[in-house]
């Protein structure tokens, strides 16, 4: 077995910050062209940034549905055109790929203003859920995503003899989080813990109010120098590290995924001098109810096995010790695939700034931002990004 | 390498969505096949033939395939006689049990 490899150049040469942050609604707009989705989260960055679009040196964009030329498309609609544009997929990670590009470029020097844009419009690809990629020997085999994360829930749960209804707990404090949050796709009253399990079961213990809706939309981020992007204001990059799954097989005795976290965490926490206990507030990656308990305790916020007393004792809700998806996370705010990562970074900008209206997280000065992106057989993710983002001090 | 016929469950789930041709319920295992020389096998995604999910560490063998997916049904055999997988040693309280859909086991199978 391996261990996940973090590439080389994750430090930054100089100091990068975030000085805008755009998205649009997220729901389902089959009606509307992606490209509009994307147009309204680019202009709301660059807007929020206080630049207009000759200002911006490149553009990263990460869709994993979007039709070939998307990227271009959505950036030529908001007078980016003639930049130089990468066009990413890595899965749910997409957008946090690009938004890590993004930030490599600028520490690195190669750009001085960088927009990342995450787009992704599901409900005019699938009926239902995500049909998995018939190329891939698992998915030809019938496992959908929430078959995956069920696989990894009962292996959990047998092997800390956990009770399954635990995981409804996640659920009730996202959809929570999310009643505050007006841009969220499931933004309504939230479900009591007997509504979640009572729901319809979908794979193994998780029922479909402990699924992800299926989600349209868009995000977006100007990253450029922190010096140069208005301090009082700007939220500064401390850390942005990216692995690539390694093989996952027998002798794995951990649940797929997490040794990608980890070992993203330990290299983030590591650039920014920082230990999990510090971090504020976080948005990590709840596809499904199991993945934020499995993400936690990747992220070394508790140990082994006890992820799954987080959202209970109250320790993750909203005014607790480390609120986890207080936008709503990917359980109510919804996951646009290749958005999410920026729909992400775009709500922990306005938790650091103080800008998150009745969600704001008190004291909000350390905020860790988490996406993995899977469905790859045979390995232990698709792609997982950790970066760490400080407010003005 | 050579490795089964047959192994031991990582972990198992049914499956209440109609996935490609696939009608629900179904349930998917990763069964960890038994290698040669006490080796550990490869971890192969299988269907289960019982149509219930099985406790990881249930000792299982493959009975077939259908439509090109590995098919194993849980097996009442001494783990030992297992060697060699991951869960060699790890199977006390599920090895050769199925659950079946009527079975009341904290919600482990819900209306499989």
């Amino acid at each position: 077995m391996g261990v996940s490899t973090v590439e080389r150049d994750v430090g930054f040469a100089r100091r990068v910050g975030i000085s805008g942050v755009g998205t649009s609604a997220f729901g389902r707009f089959p009606d509307e062209r992606i490209e509009a989705l994307g147009w309204q989260a680019v202009a709301e960055a660059l807007d929020d940034a206080g630049i207009s679009p000759g200002d911006v040196d490149a553009a990263y964009v990460g869709s994993v549905f979007g039709a070939p030329g998307v990227a271009n498309r959505v950036l030529a609609g908001v007078g980016l055109a003639g930049i130089p544009t990468f066009r990413i997929e890595a899965a749910c990670a997409s957008g946090t790929v690009a938004f890590h590009e993004a930030c490599t470029a600028v520490g690195s020097s190669r750009y001085d203003c960088v927009v990342a844009v995450g787009v992704e419009q599901l409900s005019t690809q699938f009926a239902g859920p995500i049909v998995p990629e018939a190329s891939d020997p698992e998915g030809r085999a019938g496992l959908a995503l929430p078959a995956l994360y069920a696989l990894q829930a009962n292996r959990y749960l047998h092997r800390f003899g956990h009770d399954p209804s635990l995981l409804a707990h996640v659920a009730v404090k996202n959809k929570a989080n999310g009643s505050r949050n007006p841009r969220a796709h499931l933004g309504g009253a939230p479900p009591s813990f007997d509504e979640v399990l009572a729901s319809r079961p979908i794979a193994g213990p998780l029922t479909l109010l402990q699924c992800c809706p299926m989600t349209d939309g868009a995000a977006a981020a100007v990253v450029s120098p922190f010096e140069a992007s208005g301090p009082t204001r700007a939220v500064e990059v401390r850390a942005s590290t990216f692995v690539s799954g390694v093989h996952w097989g027998a002798g794995s005795d951990e649940p797929w995924g997490v040794g990608a976290v980890r070992a993203a965490a330990e290299r983030a926490y590591a650039m920014a001098g920082v230990g999990p206990a510090e971090v504020d507030v976080l948005e990590v990656h709840d596809a499904f109810t199991i993945g934020e308990v499995l993400t936690l305790e990747a992220l070394g916020i508790c140990e082994p096995g006890e992820g799954i007393h987080l959202a209970p004792s109250g320790h993750t809700a909203h005014g607790g010790r480390q609120p986890v998806n207080p936008s709503g996370g990917l359980l109510a705010r919804g996951h646009p695939l290749g958005a999410t990562g920026l729909a992400q970074t775009a709500e922990l900008v306005w938790q650091l700034r103080g800008e998150a209206g009745e969600r704001q997280v008190e004291d909000a000065r350390l905020a860790l931002l988490e996406t993995m992106g899977g469905g790859a057989a045979g390995v232990d993710a698709n792609a997982c990004v950790v970066a760490l983002l400080g407010g003005a001090s | 390498m050579e490795h089964g016929p047959g192994g031991v469950v990582w972990s198992s789930a049914a499956v209440h969505l109609q996935v490609g041709d696939r009608l629900p319920p179904f349930v998917l295992a990763y069964v960890d096949l038994a290698g040669s020389d006490g080796a550990a096998g490869p971890r192969v995604l299988a269907r289960v033939g019982v149509g219930a999910e099985l406790l990881p560490g249930t000792v299982v063998a493959i009975t077939g395939t259908d439509e090109g997916d590995i098919v194993v049904e849980p097996v009442l055999v001494s783990p030992d006689d297992c060697a060699g997988t991951s869960e060699s040693a790890d199977v006390g309280g599920g090895g050769g049990v199925a659950r079946g859909p009527g079975l009341d086991d904290g919600g482990v199978d819900r209306g499989a």
